[in-house]
């Protein structure tokens, strides 16, 4: 399956509409939607065609949802900075001197990262955050060619995953 | 919130956006190792400095925020952009981080979104340049 540019370009900036939209709201201080003014000009970022590959996205879902709940599980002890950070410091350990393989996974799993560090009570019911891995996997597999050396896309995929639940905050 | 706490963030911002900056361009380190890297430095500091002094704990997310910032390539932002690019993510997380409580991915969103306002600005400065010397 493909996506068009165009598509991806819309899809990116939609995500970031929901974010000024949520900042709006939950402030109440309607310049937060000044930054929409900035969402046009996302056509003159570096988006790139990918290919979704069955097998690649299955794994990424599964490896999504591990970093997700792992974080998740992390925010019962710590901060959810913290909770990441120690969640990551021993991912690396694991890919560095155990299962080597996983270590071309380390941006799918610190966008995961990002996504567990939702608060939980948010997700409800709390089994359908699995919905959130899926969404946050297809996204880094839609993504993956796109905005290459943009800081904060993994950021972005971590909350283009979680809309659904920030959404009904509201 | 005051100015105290306004020149803490932007300290804050501009020493974990360069350092993890530097760390992922002019290190072996890739980007995601030097982002966790430093934070994890910043973290131990933060946690020995607060057990003698009074500390913010909302540093710890403006640092962390910043390190995605710094996680751009020097292809798309160079170091003096990736400070700029720091310093006005240090000013918008000053207004916004009252209201990211609890969301998942809002700190690395917000320096998506600073990152591409410091990028867009300089593809239009490069095109106005081209269009004078034209």
């Amino acid at each position: 399956m493909k996506m068009s540019i165009s598509a991806l370009k819309l899809l990116f900036a939609l995500v970031h509409f929901s974010f000024f939209l949520h900042l709006a709201h939950q402030s109440g201080q309607y310049w937060f939607y000044a930054g929409c003014l900035l969402l046009p000009f996302y056509f003159f970022l570096p988006f790139d065609k990918t290919q979704l590959a069955a097998k690649k996205t299955v794994i990424n879902v599964v490896l999504f949802s591990i970093s997700f709940y792992c974080t998740q599980l992390g925010q019962l002890f710590f901060n959810p900075v913290e909770s990441v950070v120690l969640m990551m410091g021993l991912y690396l350990l694991i890919a560095q001197y155990i299962v080597r393989p996983l270590s071309e996974y380390e941006a799918l799993i610190y966008a995961a990262a990002f996504a567990g560090m939702i608060d939980p009570d948010w997700v409800n019911p709390y089994p359908l955050s699995f919905i959130s891995c899926v969404l946050g996997a297809l996204f880094f597999s839609v993504l993956k060619n796109s905005l290459n050396g943009i800081g904060g896309k993994l950021g972005s995929i971590g909350f283009a995953s979680l809309i659904t639940w920030i959404l009904l905050q509201w | 919130m005051d100015l105290v706490t306004m020149v803490e963030f932007l300290i804050t911002s501009i020493v974990g956006g360069l350092s993890t900056y530097f760390l992922s361009n002019y290190s072996s380190l890739s980007a995601v190792k030097s982002s966790i890297i430093a934070t994890l430095l910043f973290l131990i500091v933060f946690h020995v400095w607060s057990s003698f002094h009074e500390a913010n704990e909302q540093l710890q997310s403006v640092f962390f925020g910043a390190s995605f910032v710094g996680m751009s390539g020097k292809k798309i932002i160079n170091w003096i952009e990736a400070l700029l690019a720091s310093a006005l993510y240090a000013f918008a997380l000053f207004y916004a981080l009252p209201y990211f409580g609890g969301m998942g991915g809002a700190l690395g969103t917000s320096a998506a979104i600073t990152v591409i306002t410091v990028y867009l600005c300089k593809i239009a400065v490069k095109k106005l340049n081209q269009k004078n010397v034209e």
